[in-house]
């Protein structure tokens, strides 16, 4: 087994440090406040190639792989968490057209690849949780339409996404529909303002009154919508998920250790010598390499074809405690910290909400667990 | 607007420390160089600005980017991240015999590697290596060349056939015409450096990097450090320097001790 | 001329000879002294009756001027070959040039005609004995610490160096004129304006201001985590002061080259020097080291800057920039 890192994926995660560093981070009040969404960072991820990290060169990716994408989610997060549910949510709709038509690759990808258009998955409802089989938002064939009803919530960049993929039940048979930004009928509704890991991502309500859909934004066979969308939400992403938390969590653990390094208790003894924070620190250590190996395990055995059921398990595991872990280190950060914990300047306030966030997203905690222990019935 | 010639440019890069961890850079008493084991490097940020030249220049007129590096294997990496960036072909030049090369053995080594790959219609550099390099470099390689140059390169533009290039100076800048071929110190460019990709990191790191060793590039003397004119005499400790007063307090504890002993100097 | 003269590549603008070409004149009789040798000084350029008059004041023996319509720009060839003919006839055995850009790409290429070996960016110049004979150690800027380290040309000749600005105080200009000068005869090809200098454009916003300035606030390399340089924009306009900063800085586009502060950018002795998350390479600190107070601001507590300045703070940057604004701001 070779656990190093490879040179490809090391020069990804400086393409993706030079990004961060250059372009976004300069300007992050300005992108935070912004009135509007700025699709030019969108642009940015397509003209770097990230969008395109496990998309097939046939549909104009470059497939350098589900290892490289975690790496570079990670190292995204790391600089500033929302960064990594972007990576995420570009590669999301990609990954679902996979089960598309041809004629719907043609029509979408090219402008999801170079990042001229954002994509969302909204399968949530507001009595139905995540889970997509519960969906309630109704569809009738009517002709050549689809005509909608219903209502999404948390969507993330739902309101400003061109392209957002729904689910929507007609009788027992639940569909997968592209719906793009131009259709009347579909509006947005309340926007949740969230900071943390929803900076400059807001997530919105998406509201159907008699929708019309074209039929040929039906996504893969009538009935069968929801495999398309497990897939996507099982595989990338909980990829983007697991790898944001492992951004956050390293991120924590750096900073508490600079922190340490060079504060001076009475002018002379470094706090990093204390043996309690000394300890703390091991810790922190110890718990973001674990969750670096579930992750990127998780991550190779995409690369290896399974697909999002067969590594369900996998998957769930690497975001529930890549996700604990993020939590669990920002607020050992804090203590490190000692007053300067929570003050804004220090930011851990910023990524402990962002992790804190992440509890219910991608794969909400909870439901991870359900998912281990459903492989545990198996045996 | 018809391309209807491709030129050949050469892109000189360097791998230095990382400048963030220049403090933990240590000097090697006898030949005076950099012991550098153990700090992250990086591609020399003006060679970026010099590659990012090159690139516009082939975006523009059309040109074969040659990047080429004289150092120990570790700097392929240099080569792979410019590759990334863009360029068309790698060269490594390494061998032992270089090693404790000072910025003339430099300037010869690198400019029999270019000889040797046939010669360029422009060579580029960057103006100078931020590990507190002469800045001698590309006026040198130009001279083993036999070629004119131009440091301090801010921009250049191709305006029928001809080279219309702006030089930095202390009051502003001097415009230069000329033909090729030529060679290039390059000053901070106009334009920022372009990001890799993730299809140029792809390529890189399948590129199969071509290594010219002393077999290839004979020099003059026997190594590198022997044939330099210049050599090391020695190191010292600067003693006595000022002896401040050293804050350790909260900011504003400290602050209010710093702003009395400002006031107490007369600096405020 | 006879073989051993210690020389000057002397640099002029508007009428006037550059001080640090001063600076390095005087120096240049300092160490001829030691020697028991000559000093020449090189003038290029056209209409040089005025600065050969001058330099002719300085207390040097010869002062060897290329005159011609032709270099009145600085014209890279050109002016290498004529100086590099120059020295294989004449054989001196130093040659300094000062820092400027014009300057470090001449000697280069001359070094490299004589195939002899030059020096970067001195910071100090004096004789040293080296088996048996008396050469010149030039002092560079060490690394990793309050390092000088001492280079020689032990045999190849010319020795031949680019020397900072401050090396000496400038040569005195005398009433009358002691050395002769030599109008050298100067013939140019064509094929020695390959290149050509059309002409020089001339920037107002240029900042001559760091070189004289009362006051100096400089960025480092930590300034990055603050994200702007806006801290030290605010603290500048309290003191009233000129901003500079390291090269990392320009690179990203923070502040203009000529802000750079260094060996490779400016030297400066302001009355107070501000230097805000530097860690404080000798590259950079000897750009700064002759100010009259200097205040450092870093939070590394090892940083070599804390060797050299007369108050340090230890601390972030951008916990310590406000409150030393609020404070500097009772007293002024």
């Amino acid at each position: 087994m070779d656990f190093a890192e490879s040179r490809g994926v090391q020069m990804l995660r400086e393409l993706c440090r030079e990004f961060a560093e250059k372009e976004i981070l300069p300007h992050i009040e300005e992108l935070k406040h912004g009135s509007e969404f700025p699709y030019h960072v969108t642009k940015r991820y397509g003209d770097l190639g990230l969008i395109g990290l496990t998309v097939a060169k046939k549909y104009g990716g470059n497939m350098m792989g589900h290892v490289a994408a975690m790496a570079a989610t990670e190292e995204l997060a790391y600089h500033y968490p929302t960064l990594g549910t972007h990576l995420r949510g570009y590669r999301l709709v990609p990954q679902v057209l996979e089960h598309g038509t041809e004629e719907q690759r043609q029509r979408w990808m090219p402008k999801l690849m170079s990042g001229e258009w954002m994509g969302s998955l909204a399968t949530t409802e507001p009595q139905g949780g995540s889970a997509p089989g519960t969906c309630m938002t109704t569809c009738r064939r009517e002709g050549d339409y689809y005509i909608l009803n219903g209502r999404k919530v948390m969507i993330t960049r739902g309101g400003d996404s061109q392209l957002v993929l729904i689910s929507a039940r007609e009788g027992d048979k639940i569909h997968c529909l592209g719906i793009t930004k131009d259709l009347n009928g579909r509006s947005t509704g309340r926007r949740e303002s969230m900071a943390g890991v929803s900076a400059f991502s807001p997530v919105d309500e998406i509201i159907f009154e008699d929708t019309k859909v074209p039929a040929e934004n039906l996504i893969g066979k009538e009935g069968k919508g929801l495999g398309p969308l497990l897939d996507g939400i099982g595989a990338v992403g909980r990829a983007g998920g697991a790898g944001t938390c492992l951004g956050i969590a390293r991120w924590a653990y750096e900073t508490a250790r600079k922190y340490a390094k060079e504060r001076l208790i009475g002018g002379k003894d470094r706090l990093l010598d204390v043996n309690s924070i000394r300890y703390m620190l091991a810790d922190m250590d110890l718990r973001v390499e674990k969750a670096k190996l579930l992750c990127f395990r998780f991550a190779w055995q995409l690369d290896q074809g399974k697909t999002a059921r067969e590594v369900g398990r996998e998957g769930a595991m690497a975001k529930l405690f890549a996700s604990e872990t993020a939590v669990y280190n920002c607020y050992k950060a804090i203590e490190i910290h000692g007053g300067y914990g929570t003050t804004e300047e220090f930011k851990i306030i910023g990524r402990l909400h962002s992790a804190l966030d992440m509890i219910g997203a991608a794969g909400a905690d909870n439901i991870m667990r359900n998912t281990i222990a459903q492989a545990q019935d198996r045996d | 607007m018809k391309r209807i010639m491709s030129y050949k440019i050469a892109v000189c890069v360097k791998q230095v420390p990382d400048p963030e961890f220049f403090s933990k850079v240590k000097l090697d008493p006898k030949s005076g160089t950099i012991i550098r084991t153990g700090i992250p490097s990086i591609v020399n940020p003006l060679d970026r600005h010099a590659l990012e030249m090159a690139l516009d220049f082939k975006d523009k007129y059309g040109a074969v980017v040659t990047v080429i590096s004289m150092g120990p294997p570790q700097a392929v990496e240099a080569l792979q991240v410019a590759l990334a960036m863009g360029a068309d072909e790698a060269y490594l030049l390494s061998d032992r015999v270089f090693a404790g090369a000072d910025s003339l053995l430099t300037a010869e080594i690198l400019a029999k590697g270019i000889k040797e790959l046939g010669g360029f219609d422009l060579v580029f550099c960057g103006n100078i290596a931020v590990d507190g390099s002469t800045g001698q470099v590309p006026a040198q390689v130009a001279e083993y060349l036999g070629c004119p140059h131009i440091t301090h390169v801010s921009e250049i533009e191709l305006k029928d056939g001809k080279l219309e290039i702006k030089a930095t100076r202390d009051f502003g800048y001097t415009v230069y015409e000329a033909q090729f071929p030529l060679t290039i110190g390059v000053n901070k460019y106009s334009q920022a450096p372009r990001n890799m990709t993730v299809s140029g990191i792809m390529r890189a790191v399948e590129y199969k990097m071509n290594i010219l060793t002393s077999e290839k590039v004979k020099i003059a003397a026997k190594n590198a450090l022997e044939g330099s004119p210049t050599r090391v005499l020695g190191m010292e400790e600067v003693k006595g320097g000022r002896k401040g007063l050293i804050l350790t307090d909260e900011p504003k504890e400290a602050v209010k001790k710093a702003v009395e002993r400002l006031v107490k100097l007369g600096a405020v | 001329m006879g073989i051993g003269a210690v020389c000057v590549f002397a640099e002029h603008a508007e009428g006037a000879v550059k001080k640090y070409s001063l600076e390095k004149i005087n120096k240049a009789k300092e160490l001829a002294a030691e020697l028991g040798a000559q000093t020449a000084v090189l003038v290029c350029g056209s209409e040089l009756e005025g600065i050969a008059e001058t330099l002719a004041k300085t207390g040097v023996n010869k002062v060897y001027a290329f005159d011609h319509p032709e270099l009145k720009l600085y014209q890279p060839q050109a002016y290498a070959d004529l100086i590099a003919d120059w020295a294989r006839k004449e054989k001196p055995e130093i040659m300094w040039f000062s820092s400027s850009n014009i300057a470090v790409e001449l000697a280069s290429r001359v070094a490299a005609k004589l195939e002899t070996g030059l020096t970067a960016h001195c910071i100090g110049l004096e004789l040293a004995e080296v088996e048996g004979k008396k050469i010149v150690s030039h002092s560079l800027p060490g690394w990793g610490g309050n390092f000088v380290v001492k280079i020689v040309c032990p045999e190849k000749r010319p020795q031949m160096a680019t020397v900072s600005a401050g090396i000496s105080s400038p040569a005195e200009i005398s009433d009358k004129a002691t050395a002769a000068v030599v109008w050298a005869p100067v013939e140019i090809q064509p094929e020695q304006l390959k290149i050509k200098a059309v002409k020089n454009v001339y920037d107002d916003k240029k900042s001559d201001g760091l070189e004289t300035a009362e006051r100096i606030v400089a960025g480092g390399w930590g300034m990055r985590s603050s994200g702007s340089l806006e801290m030290i924009e605010s603290l500048a306009k309290l003191l009233k002061a000129e901003i500079g900063g390291t090269r990392p800085l320009v690179d990203c586009n923070w502040i203009e080259e000529t802000r750079m502060i260094g060996v490779s950018g400016k030297t400066v002795s302001p009355k107070l020097f501000i230097s805000v998350g530097a860690s404080g390479q000798p590259h950079y600190t000897t750009g700064f080291a002759k100010s009259g107070v200097i205040l450092s601001i870093t939070d590394d507590p090892k940083a070599p800057i804390f060797d050299m300045c007369d108050i340090g703070i230890v601390g972030d940057a951008r916990r310590v920039l406000p409150e030393l604004i609020a404070g500097l701001e009772t007293v002024l």
